[in-house]
């Protein structure tokens, strides 16, 4: 079992590690990200893959037993087939090439996690001001270290609300600048606002209600909204025990089948 | 009468059944069950069909309230999980059953794949399946278009340029292909009968050609007879166990879709922006997200192309006798690869931040 898990694991950091170097590979295409794409997380996955397909495709998995299809079968010391080695002499270069490509994942993982770190603290900002405003006022979103000439969506986002603000356009130095209306009619909450492109940048803005204002932070009652259900004790209890009801049948029926024998086939 | 029928008689279940059975001919639907057909693994398909029932009732419910007009869509969404009669639970069964069926459909599959089920002489039942998963991504994405949130939106948008790119072929998916009906109820159209109909023949065939052929033996059997060992066992438990079993699976999942229906409610998102993209899709499309990230919307044509067509293969491919996993390491290494790459694309796809497709297409 310790086996099967550490391989498993082994698939885990690698999936992990090409994720990240993925992730890399299309922002920046560093040779860093590549490396930990193609050196690290692939072969931490062709390994722990190997190792947990290894068993399913007759290779040993422990002193004198095979498995086949995830059937335990004994193998007499007479009855082996030359597939049936009885030691683990062949997992050895799997998981001394997994223990590898862990003690590699670990360190390329800090690296990459720090060069992330590096990235995402780059040039590309996006800043709202004021970062908190009454419904129906204006605030100024300005973005910079953006792709020159290319466009961004803006969007504001709340609790079951998204309104667009418009188009912008990025200039020649990567930058833009908007002064935009938060419509009045936004209830007060935390929203994000978004500068969507190829990539999506979020900044926080706080809303608060305009006085007089209907809107709150709940669900309105126009019917654009989904309000949790409010339900009776009986009703919920109804529910509940219709439910049990109906596992507990499902359960019997899955436990006691072969009670019904019914008709033989025609 | 014989003595058994006799015996039958004094048992008024079986008389009624008896009664039944003499008038609708149901037990000529039986055939022989072998004892490990009962098992998890053989099971999934059953498992499946009761999960599709569900759906079929909790979508006729939903259909009495839903209104598939794009200005009232939403409204009518909100209005089922808002006021229907049990309209919120109704739809969140209707929901997770989905998920779980999209997930045995796969696991079915994967089953069926690993231990070379689709040989000699199933090979037509394996591309029934094919196209049985096709409909379930089909209805699986109407469905999402139905909501008509954001998410909806984007997925509809995304409908529609794979009707563009598909050239004089896609008129159906294109929202000129007549005034008369927005897209929206096409696609409800589709959701509620074109797709469920052509389920419905495909599933009818595929249940003809597992009683033609039976279950597949276990890949152990099937291997020591094709080295002259004795045939695999047909039988060893009966057609009544093995449905009781598949009814049993099947009242599980729907206890356990309603508790989820009462704890995380099918989600709704806000009425849609046009010109906006920020969402992913559900979980089942995600491994298609990260190449229309790299190759843009092309990909959501020839990457599915390619893997339908790279399963539909595997039966013409792997060509030998046996079934064991052992015997056919090339086979399973590379539905191993798929499977795990599969997987990390999801990954990639849930991690990373949305992009815009769409609008890089226009």
């Amino acid at each position: 079992m310790a086996t099967i898990l550490f391989r498993v694991l082994l698939v885990a950091l690698g999936l992990g590690a090409a994720e990240i170097g993925l992730t890399g590979v299309v922002t920046d295409g560093s040779a860093s990200a590549w490396a930990l794409l193609l050196l690290v997380g692939m072969p931490l996955i062709v390994a722990g893959s190997a190792g947990i397909i290894g068993p399913f495709l007759g290779a040993p998995v422990r002193a004198g037993r095979s498995v086949v299809l995830g059937r335990p079968r004994r193998i007499d010391r007479g009855d082996r087939s030359p597939g049936d080695r009885p030691t683990t002499s062949s997992d050895r270069p799997i998981v001394a090439l997994a223990a590898l490509g862990l003690a590699a994942a670990l360190a390329s993982l800090t690296a990459a996690t720090a060069a992330a770190h590096e990235v995402g603290g780059g040039a590309e900002t996006l800043a709202v001001e004021p970062t908190s405003v009454t419904a129906g006022e204006s605030v100024v979103v300005a973005g910079s270290g953006l792709e020159p000439d290319t466009e961004r969506v803006l969007v504001l986002a709340g609790q079951n609300l998204v309104v667009d603000l418009g188009t912008v356009t990025v200039d020649a130095e990567g930058s833009f600048q908007k002064e935009v209306t938060i419509p009045s009619h936004l209830p007060s909450g935390a929203y994000e606002l978004r500068a969507i492109g190829d990539e999506t940048l979020t900044v926080t803005l706080t809303v608060t209600a305009a006085a007089g204002s209907e809107a709150t932070s709940g669900p309105s009652s126009t019917g654009e909204t989904v309000a949790p259900r409010q339900r009776s004790a009986l009703e919920l209890g109804l529910i509940l025990g219709l439910v049990v009801v109906i596992g507990v049948a499902g359960a019997f029926l899955v436990w006691r089948a072969e009670r019904f024998r019914g008709p033989s086939p025609v | 009468m014989t003595g058994a029928s006799r015996a039958i008689s004094r048992d008024p279940w079986r008389r009624i059944w008896a009664a039944i059975d003499e008038r609708l001919g149901l037990s000529g639907l039986a055939y022989p069950v072998p004892a490990h057909a009962n098992g998890i693994g053989y099971i999934l398909g059953g498992i499946t069909f009761f999960g599709f029932l569900i759906l079929a009732a909790t979508g006729v419910w939903l259909a009495q309230f839903y209104d598939p007009v794009p200005s009232a869509a939403h409204e009518s969404v909100v209005y089922i999980m808002n006021v229907a009669p049990l309209g919120d639970l109704v739809r969140g069964i209707h929901f997770w059953v989905a998920n779980v069926v999209m997930a045995t459909v796969l696991l079915h599959m994967g089953r069926v794949f690993a231990t070379g089920a689709y040989k000699r002489p199933r090979e037509a039942n394996w591309l029934i399946g094919l196209g049985l998963l096709a409909v379930t991504l089909g209805l699986i994405f109407t469905g999402t278009v139905l909501k008509w949130d954001q998410e909806g939106y984007e997925a509809l948008g995304h409908n529609v340029e794979v009707g563009n790119l598909l050239g004089a072929v896609g008129f159906w998916f294109s929202p000129e292909f007549t005034p008369s009906l927005p897209i929206l109820g096409r696609l409800y159209i589709a959701h509620i009968a074109i797709l469920p109909l052509l389920g419905v023949l495909l599933l009818i065939a595929h249940f003809l050609l597992v009683k033609r052929h039976g279950i597949s033996p276990l890949p152990a059997a099937a291997d020591a007879a094709v080295d002259g060992g004795p045939a695999p066992a047909r039988d060893g438990s009966t057609f009544a166990a093995h449905v009781v079993r598949m009814t049993g699976f099947g009242l599980l999942i729907l206890a356990a879709s309603t508790v989820l229906a009462l704890v995380v409610p099918a989600g709704l998102g806000p009425r849609p922006v046009p010109g906006v993209e920020q969402t992913k899709p559900p979980w089942m499309f995600l491994p298609l997200y990260p190449f229309e990230d790299w190759f843009g919307l092309d990909a959501l044509l020839w990457v599915p192309a390619i893997l339908f067509g790279w399963f539909a293969l595997v039966p013409f491919i792997d060509r030998s006798p046996y079934r064991s996993a052992r015997r056919r390491r090339v086979i399973v290494a590379i539905g191993l690869l798929i499977a795990v790459a599969l997987v990390g694309l999801a990954l990639y796809a849930w991690f990373t931040v949305p992009e815009a497709h769409l609008q890089e297409a226009m």
